[in-house]
């Protein structure tokens, strides 16, 4: 099941989020030492002392000055040069290169790419600190708001039994509206307009409510070969992507919202599950946790791009600027996708069965849920903490599933 | 090594070459540029022009070792490799210059099709994903020397028909002397964009401007020597700004602005200087030892995308010392100050704001040993600078945040100040005395909500103290792009205002109409001039203080 929340609820959030977490000084609790084999690790003389640095970012940062993983300081020499020193073993055998440090960014970063360049051509700069920090904020605590009004949010859940979806306001937390839909309702969203809300069922139909009456407005009957389930609509709100959970018919319908038509369907990987687009609406990832297999599809030309193979990947979440995907696969993982390179960069453990993921304001915080065991799981970019919550379970055996956040 | 190994060696390296060339080809997401400005396509001018040469990343694009297209007529077909433009059904064939595994550089044909399109690259039988480009008539960009599209532009001197050096802090130019500009993306030419380029002037709109001065051009087309390259021929106007990095642009059809660079004005064939701390300059271009002590109070109204305005106030200190190398080009973003009246701008893939610095900005010069932190004593008590941070003396002292979400910690009140080094291995003993003071106040910022891209935009002033200096600073954040651009302005010296013009804007991203997916501001910074006092200690060439009152406020670029 997936929550969506109203614009009104986001932009009510978005108040406290921008104002805490917009500019914060950049943090990293890292233990980068651990990642012994990053290229961009180099050894350099800092007070005469041979010191393993790192960039932080952008930022050239020291690392260690002691034994670290591969780094001794004893293997390297800094009597002759004070900015360059030389190591005691064979330079082709140096754990790291020295002095020459290979920069952040990677090939899908050209500019990165080339500011390495530009750097490691001596050019001095801690001045540019200064500027390239601002604006500060210093870390306060959050006052949360706690009178409710009209600006706070409304949640849609489908209720897959019932064949209906609910309305839920947040406060005061009750039901506004149950609005009946066909069959097996799966998975709700609502266009970034705050009017539509699109539904899909399985049992072949996707419906269109209104969300300023409550009703719906139009049914897309589509073939019985098709089953509607994951949804996704584009940023400008005039595309909207369902996958079809089929395996003779696995594709993706791109639906015109204007006319509530199929324009065109997409062949995709078998029991196509999830649709996410990245935030720029350029790309659509699809999860198949039977297929094993996250699909990557260029919108412009509804044209498959690449393909991750991911075990029963089941939902994708993307950070603001849609640099990494995190990937939610069973049994209990989160992987990291640079979006760039399409590459598998990291990955996190987590509780049984995750299903649902998503990211906070700020790229600070990812949220998974996990069925199996029924835990709900945090992830701390920042600080790249993991900590977990065991859920309640209410009186009918229901599990976390579904994350909406208040932005 | 025998036959045999040596024949062994040979089939593993062949099994390995197909291995590798049987993998298919990848475009790198958001991996298509201008190959001179590398400006982002996020961004409103980040599209490719018609004849031009873009560069794209990926994996796998190109043979194993890189091809290079040495001699006309040129081709479609490169190492193996072909690179196709894709509209709906209309297919045409960029022609490569450069292929290797991870990057290729090619003309855009000049019959290629306007707007949305899809580069595709085939290597031998296997093709590789279609990635978005945008395709315009015109998009110029202007080589670097750094190869980044920012800091000195490859633009040459002319001193007479076989003396053309490339001008460099070092290598400056006068009013009145011709200059050749290199770049690409003037637009289409008329004949096959594979052979040896015919010059003579294109028919767009060509202007360039040095240190904000619109400048006579003498020739804007290709260059005869390359295919997809311009060269725009221009003289130094008599009343540009002198400079070490007086920044120069170029728009074309009237409204279309490229990456900014820079070219050193003076005295022929002598170092330049520069208006705004010339010492930090000297000990930059020339790589004597320098240490500066630098203190900030940011004040900042955060109005837009918030439940209520709030401002946000931190003091902060950084202090170094190091002796940069003696480059050609050096160049460095937050150093290289435009001239008193001149704008620059810089765009960026990624955040320019918390994430990512320009190119150029970080450290790789080992700082010198001035030993034990500093103290700082002024009316609030004293405070040692005990922080480090990216191998210098750098934190925060205190901070405040309205509404009553933080109480005041702030240190830097105007006042007088005493600063004491205790000496290292590297820099002496010191103490020195400055002031800071009360610092000016932005008369208009609290009305700046929406910045209109198209019209100047202007910021005044009043108050601050004798000597000090005003730069508008304005950042411009696309995140679902993951774009930035920022424009530098720095207003002469007793100005109380300075206009930003539309070019300085233009590049700036739209804001989005969800707050939370832009990030946009405008600082006014300000060098108090009673705050700049020298730092005298022993090892050293240069020393100072300073301090930076910096008010900033969100808005909306329209």
């Amino acid at each position: 099941m997936t929550i969506r929340f109203t614009r009104g609820m986001k932009l009510m959030g978005a108040g406290i989020a921008l104002s805490m977490v917009w500019f914060v000084l950049e943090a990293c609790e890292c233990d980068e030492t651990k990642e012994q084999n990053f290229p961009g690790f180099w050894v350099t003389c800092v007070g005469n002392k041979p010191t393993l640095m790192t960039y932080n970012d952008n930022s050239a940062t020291i690392v260690a000055q002691s034994s670290a993983g591969n780094f001794d300081p004893k293997d390297w020499d800094c009597g002759h040069d004070a900015n360059s020193p030389s190591y005691k073993g064979s330079q082709s055998t140096a754990p790291f290169t020295i002095s020459t440090p290979s920069g952040p960014g990677g090939p899908s970063n050209a500019r990165g790419h080339q500011a390495a360049q530009a750097s490691s051509q001596g050019v001095a700069a801690y001045l540019p600190q200064v500027l390239r920090l601002l604006p500060f904020i210093p870390q306060a605590k959050i006052i949360g708001p706690t009178t409710c009004d009209s600006t706070f949010p409304d949640v849609f859940r489908t209720d897959q039994l019932d064949a209906q979806v609910t309305r839920i306001g947040t406060c005061p937390f009750q039901v506004k509206a149950r609005i009946s839909v066909p069959p097996n309702p799966l998975q709700v969203a609502v266009t970034p307009d705050g009017t539509t809300a699109v539904v899909t069922s399985f049992f072949n139909a996707i419906s269109f409510i209104d969300l300023s009456s409550n009703r719906v407005t139009f049914t897309l009957n589509t073939d019985s070969s098709i089953n509607p389930h994951g949804l996704a609509i584009s940023p400008d709100g005039k595309r909207a992507y369902v996958t079809s959970f089929n395996t003779n018919n696995a594709e993706v319908l791109v639906i015109d919202m204007a006319s509530k038509q199929i324009l065109t369907t997409i062949q995709t990987i078998a029991y196509p599950q999830g649709a996410t687009l990245t935030p720029d609406g350029s790309q659509l990832w699809i999860t198949s946790p039977l297929g094993n297999v996250v699909d990557i599809i260029d919108t412009l030309t509804n044209t498959r791009v690449s393909g991750r193979s991911i075990t029963q990947a089941t939902d994708v979440a993307f950070n603001s600027t849609g640099t990494r995907a995190y990937i939610t696969s069973n049994p209990n993982s989160v992987v990291v996708v640079d979006t760039g390179t399409y590459q598998v960069i990291k990955t996190y453990t987590v509780g049984q069965g995750p299903t649902d993921i998503a990211m906070s304001y700020g790229d600070g915080f990812l949220v998974v849920t996990c069925q199996a065991d029924g835990t709900t799981w945090i992830i701390d970019l920042v600080k790249n903490k993991l900590t977990s919550v065991q859920m309640t379970q209410n009186p009918t055996g229901d599990v976390p599933s579904g994350i909406a956040f208040v932005h | 090594m025998t036959s045999a190994a040596k024949a062994t060696g040979l089939f593993l390296f062949l099994s390995c070459s197909v291995i590798a060339f049987a993998q298919s080809p990848l475009i790198y997401n958001r991996a298509v540029y201008n190959a001179a400005s590398y400006m982002p396509a996020g961004l409103p001018n980040g599209a490719i022009a018609q004849g031009s040469i873009f560069s794209f990343f990926g994996s796998n694009i190109g043979p194993t070792p890189a091809a290079t297209a040495n001699s006309f007529p040129l081709g479609t077909t490169l190492g193996g490799v072909s690179v196709n433009i894709v509209q709906g059904q209309k297919v045409v064939s960029a022609i490569p210059l450069y292929v290797s595994p991870t990057q290729i550089n090619a003309i855009m044909p000049s019959n290629a099709p306007l707007g949305l399109a899809s580069v595709q690259v085939v290597v031998g039988n296997l093709r590789s994903n279609l990635s978005p480009v945008r395709i315009a008539g015109s998009a110029f960009g202007i080589f670097s020397a750094l190869g980044n599209g920012l800091g000195e532009g490859i633009l040459q001197n002319f001193i007479s028909a076989d003396n053309q050096p490339i001008n460099a802090p070092t290598v400056t130019a006068q009013p009145g002397q011709a200059i050749t500009l290199w770049g690409t993306g003037l637009g289409p030419v008329s004949f096959a964009d594979t052979v040896a380029p015919t010059p003579g002037n294109l028919p767009v709109k060509t202007e360039v401007f040095v240190g904000g001065v619109s400048a006579p051009i003498l020739y804007n087309g290709r260059a005869p020597c390359c295919a997809g390259t311009d060269q725009i021929v221009f003289t130094v106007p008599n009343n540009a700004p002198s400079g070490c990095w007086v920044p120069v642009y170029v728009r074309t059809g009237g409204t279309t602005v490229s990456n900014f660079v820079t070219m050193a004005i003076g005295p022929q064939g002598q170092t330049c200087t520069t208006d705004v701390l010339p010492q930090v300059t000297s000990s930059f271009v020339n790589g004597t030892r320098l240490a500066e002590a630098l203190f900030t109070r940011t004040t900042t109204l955060q109005d837009i995308g918030v439940l209520k305005p709030v401002e946000v106030a931190s003091d902060y200190y950084v202090a170094f010392a190091f002796q940069p190398n003696v480059l050609q080009f050096p160049f460095n973003p937050a150093l290289a100050f435009p001239p008193g009246g001149s704008c620059t701008a810089y765009t960026l893939y990624g955040d320019m704001i918390n994430g990512f610095g320009l190119p150029g900005m970080p450290p790789t010069t080992m700082p010198l040993d001035f030993g034990p932190p500093f103290q700082l004593t002024g009316p609030r008590g004293s405070k040692t600078m005990s922080q480090t941070y990216l191998l210098a003396q750098a934190g925060y002292f205190g901070g405040s945040i309205g509404n009553g979400v933080l109480s005041s910690s702030l240190f830097l009140d105007p006042g007088s100040y005493t600063l004491q080094g205790f000496g290292g291995a590297d820099i002496g003993k010191f103490s020195t005395n400055f002031n800071i003071p009360q610092p000016p106040t932005w008369t208009n910022r609290d009305q700046l909500v929406v910045v209109n891209r198209s019209q100047p935009l202007q910021i005044s002033w009043t108050g601050g103290d004798s000597g000090q200096r005003v730069a508008i600073i304005g950042i411009g954040e696309d995140i679902p792009t993951n774009s930035s651009a920022n424009f530098v302005c720095m207003a002469p010296p007793g100005a109380t205002s300075i206009t930003i013009p539309p070019d300085l804007l233009s590049n700036m991203p739209p804001s989005r109409l969800n707050a939370l997916q832009s990030k946009d501001i405008i600082y006014m910074l300000t060098l108090s001039g009673t705050s700049v006092q020298p730092l005298a200690a022993s090892g050293l060439d240069q020393g100072l203080t300073g301090f930076y009152s910096i008010i900033g406020k969100t808005v909306f670029f329209q």
